[in-house]
């Protein structure tokens, strides 16, 4: 940081650990911590929006705050740590507060040990490396070791020079050097490529090596999680810890154990009376394959359902932030869960952690009025706080929204343009103004408190989203609030679909995303200039897209009469197709392992005669097709008779 | 004054596979390199994709994997029948597949190290960008194709 001030990004990210650590710390009642945390949070906003730059003395008491970090999580309790420190920590965050240019000088070794122990999880050791006084005779080269060291740790060494003597009485072929080295190994490398680093060296030279003390408090590891997922580092150690185990149910597995046992059962069957395949065995054949299917897709189903968690295991930890941030806040919010049943794949679930209790968190901060103003405004003192995660389109919906004031779109607009977000002048739809509020450095909050609200929060969760491949949609009322659907992509692979027929290709529509099928009517059906064509249903006026077209397939004369109307998150559109060639369960295979993403297309699969059928996206198509969901057709009411005459 | 530059680079050498595998593509004769082939497979109608260019022609099943496949004919604006020896060459490409829609495979040719020459590329040729050089073979000239290049710029994958 001394050698980069302007590195943006570097201070973004210590900020966000910085912020996530104290939202850890706030979640799991660690008070002394999250007050730290929150004086280190605003000399790090100083630096983000430039009104200081850091310098010698900032970085000191960086460190030393590091230092206080690493204290109060070795001791653990926050009785002990908030009895014991709490002088220490005033004085710290007076420091940190008045920017103190004059901070005492720490001594450099401490402050770098306390850096390496605060980051340091197992993988950090302190080796004592004493070559013997002769050792330059047997040819050892410590150098060599401690080049070893560099390529498989990170380190912070200290030469200890007692024993080095006057200039004038320095016999050259003696080695007189200590050196204490605290390093961090990297990710690959384990204790024993540390001991093989000393091999050559080990008999002429005293090494001893010893793990660093690591923090046994439990709240390390869960500082240590969050820090790692918000600020977008440690990506190595998170990712290889989601991909390494899982923790399934011995009887889960028994479960599939006995399934396949039945499956083999019933293939020999198969293969019994196929062998031999008489009209009479016709029958018991059919039977025989039938059972096999049954089995095959229960067993689907189980192990697919191994990599699946409830997204209950997600919900729990919001009830107690949402009691806690309402509690201080003096608000009144009553959290509704739903959907504690819907599946998740666990790495996404574990992902998906972090971003949504940041959501949560933003609206109790933001959201929801104090009962004062909601009495004012005419709604029940207390505000409602819905989370909601539903499947949707062989995706996963998670939706928070919150019955509060609802995003001020001018104050975005005009904060937007104060931060040189956009141009004074610029033309913004409200989409776009209400996902500024997630670009970096944006908060709409008047005032900052350590619960939220310098901005970090949105930009981080949209990033992580983005990260496992879905998206985060802002919709706001002003007054009625707001919602904020997060969508995960789909990471089952199986799934039932309908196999629709547009000129002789084949394709799917995942089953989830149909709302009906029926026979299209000449009567039901008008066309309107500039909206193309419309289908009239009893209470609402649907758009009708050609499958012909979306696919780009050549055009043929006159259109199908059969359309299957799609119902995707808040679209609702007909697709006239030429034939409905019934349900099926299909294999999704990834069109990205080969190709890339196609707009509209969530994948493909493999059918029966091994052709290759494309998966549509419901709302992938409606995008594709220009079809914007806030001006969905209500009713005739929206344009009259009349006036269509008028254009036509 | 492409021209003369090209000409300049004439005598530089190019670095060339051992063995290319050469193909026909209306009347013409191009080669790839060998190593790049995985297989070559009896052309089946791909599953067409939407909005994508027209030499696109779309997905096949490769046991399993959803593979492109790119017609080299309509991509070099060259007539594309398909007739009974209409194949796809299969290549890997930074370890993905694509498949390759040509007229017929000729044959295998080993290079010489020194055979390919630089191929006379005028500047409004945007597809001399995919040609690595010339191979004289059995009195004509074999185009070979920079597999890796080709196949990155047309489907837009890394």
């Amino acid at each position: 940081m001394e050698e980069n001030p302007d590195d943006q990004e570097l201070i973004n990210d210590v900020f966000r650990a910085a912020h996530s650590l104290k939202g850890a710390a706030g979640a799991i009642g660690f008070q002394s911590l999250a007050e730290l945390t929150h004086a280190l949070e605003t000399l790090l906003d100083c630096w983000r929006s430039g009104e200081l730059q850091p310098t010698r003395a900032h970085v000191d008491a960086l460190l030393k705050a590091c230092d206080a970090i690493r204290q109060l999580l070795d001791n653990g309790t926050e009785h002990a740590g908030a009895s014991q420190l709490a002088p220490e920590l005033c004085v710290l965050r007076a420091e940190l507060e008045k920017l103190a240019v004059g901070a005492n000088t720490i001594d450099t070794a401490a402050a770098v040990a306390a850096k390496v122990t605060a980051s340091s999880s197992t993988h950090g050791y302190c080796v004592k490396f004493a070559p013997k006084s002769e050792a330059f005779q047997w040819g050892a080269d410590p150098l060599l070791v401690l080049r070893e060291l560099n390529s498989i740790s990170s380190r912070y060494l200290v030469v200890l020079t007692e024993t080095i003597p006057d200039l004038d009485q320095i016999d050259t072929a003696t080695c007189y050097m200590t050196w204490q080295i605290e390093l961090e190994l990297l990710t690959d490398a384990d204790r024993n490529t540390l001991d093989e680093a000393f091999m050559f060296v080990q008999d002429v030279a005293e090494v001893s090596i010893e793990p660093l003390a690591t923090p046994d408090a439990a709240p390390e590891p869960v500082a240590d999680e969050s820090t790692a997922a918000i600020a977008g580092e440690g990506k190595g150690t998170r990712s290889g810890g989601e991909a390494a185990t899982i923790r399934v149910a011995t009887e889960k597995i028994d479960k599939l154990v006995d399934l396949v046992g039945e499956l083999v059962i019933a293939h020999s069957a198969v293969r019994e009376l196929s062998k031999n395949p008489t009209p009479e065995r016709l029958a018991s054949l059919q039977e025989a394959v039938l059972q096999t299917e049954r089995h095959l897709r229960e067993l689907q189903e189980r192990v697919m359902s191994v990599r699946m968690v409830p997204m209950g295991t997600v919900f729990s930890r919001l009830t107690r932030v949402v009691r806690e941030a309402s509690g201080r806040l003096g608000k009144q919010v009553q959290l509704e869960l739903d959907g504690n049943d819907t599946e998740l794949d666990k790495g996404l679930a574990e992902r998906l952690g972090d971003p949504l209790l940041h959501l949560v968190r933003n609206a109790v901060d933001h959201g929801l009025e104090s009962p004062e103003e909601r009495a004012a405004a005419g709604k029940p003192s207390t505000g409602r706080l819905r989370v909601v995660a539903r499947p949707r389109g062989g995706s996963v919906v998670v939706e928070v929204s919150d019955d509060g004031r609802g995003l001020n779109r001018e104050k975005i607009l005009k904060k937007a343009v104060e931060r040189g977000l956009v141009a004074s002048d610029a033309v913004l739809t409200d989409e776009q103004i209400y996902s500024l509020i997630s670009s970096a450095g944006f908060s709409t909050a008047e005032t900052v408190t350590d619960l939220s609200g310098r901005g970090v929060g949105l930009d981080v969760v949209k990033r992580n989203i983005a990260e496992m491949g879905g998206d985060l949609n802002i919709r706001s009322e002003p007054g009625h609030g707001s919602t904020f659907t997060i969508r995960l992509p789909l990471t089952l692979t199986i799934m039932e679909g309908l196999l629709l027929k547009a000129g002789n290709t084949v394709c799917v529509v995942p089953l989830v995303d149909v709302a009906f099928s029926l026979r299209l009517r000449p009567e039901q059906q008008r066309s309107l200039a500039g909206l193309g064509q419309i289908l009239d249903l009893p209470g609402e006026s649907l758009p009708i897209l050609e499958l012909v077209d979306l696919l780009s397939l050549p055009p043929r004369s006159g259109g199908g009469e059969l359309a299957v109307v799609l119902q995707t998150g808040s679209h609702r559109y007909a697709l006239r197709v030429d034939a409905l060639l019934g349900q099926t369960q299909v294999v999704v295979k990834s069109l990205e392992t080969h190709f890339r993403r196609l707009p509209g297309i969530l994948g493909a699969t493999i059918l029966g005669d091994g052709r290759v059928a494309l998966i549509l996206d419901g709302a992938g198509l409606a995008a594709v097709a220009g079809l914007d969901v806030n001006e969905r057709l209500q009713a005739p009411t929206l344009l009259t008779h009349a006036e269509a005459g008028t254009w036509n | 004054m492409e021209l003369t530059t090209q000409m300049g680079a004439q005598n530089l050498k190019i670095p060339a596979p051992a063995q290319c595998m050469a193909f026909r593509l209306g009347g013409q004769a191009y080669a790839v390199d060998i190593l790049a082939v995985q297989e070559i497979r009896r052309f089946t109608t791909p599953t067409s994709l939407p909005d994508v260019p027209s030499y696109l022609s779309g997905v096949i099943n490769l046991r399993g994997a959803v593979v492109p496949v790119l017609d080299l004919r309509a991509r070099f604006n060259l007539e594309a029948a398909i007739d009974r020896l209409t194949v796809i060459i299969v290549v890997a490409v930074h370890g993905k597949n694509v498949g390759l829609v040509v007229d017929e495979v000729t044959s295998v040719i080993k290079v010489a190290s020194d055979a390919v020459r630089a191929a006379p590329t005028l500047a409004h040729q945007a597809d001399g960008s995919f040609i690595i050089g010339l191979i004289p073979h059995a009195d004509q000239l074999v185009t070979l194709l920079d597999v890796s290049r080709l196949v990155s710029s047309e489907l837009g994958t890394a």
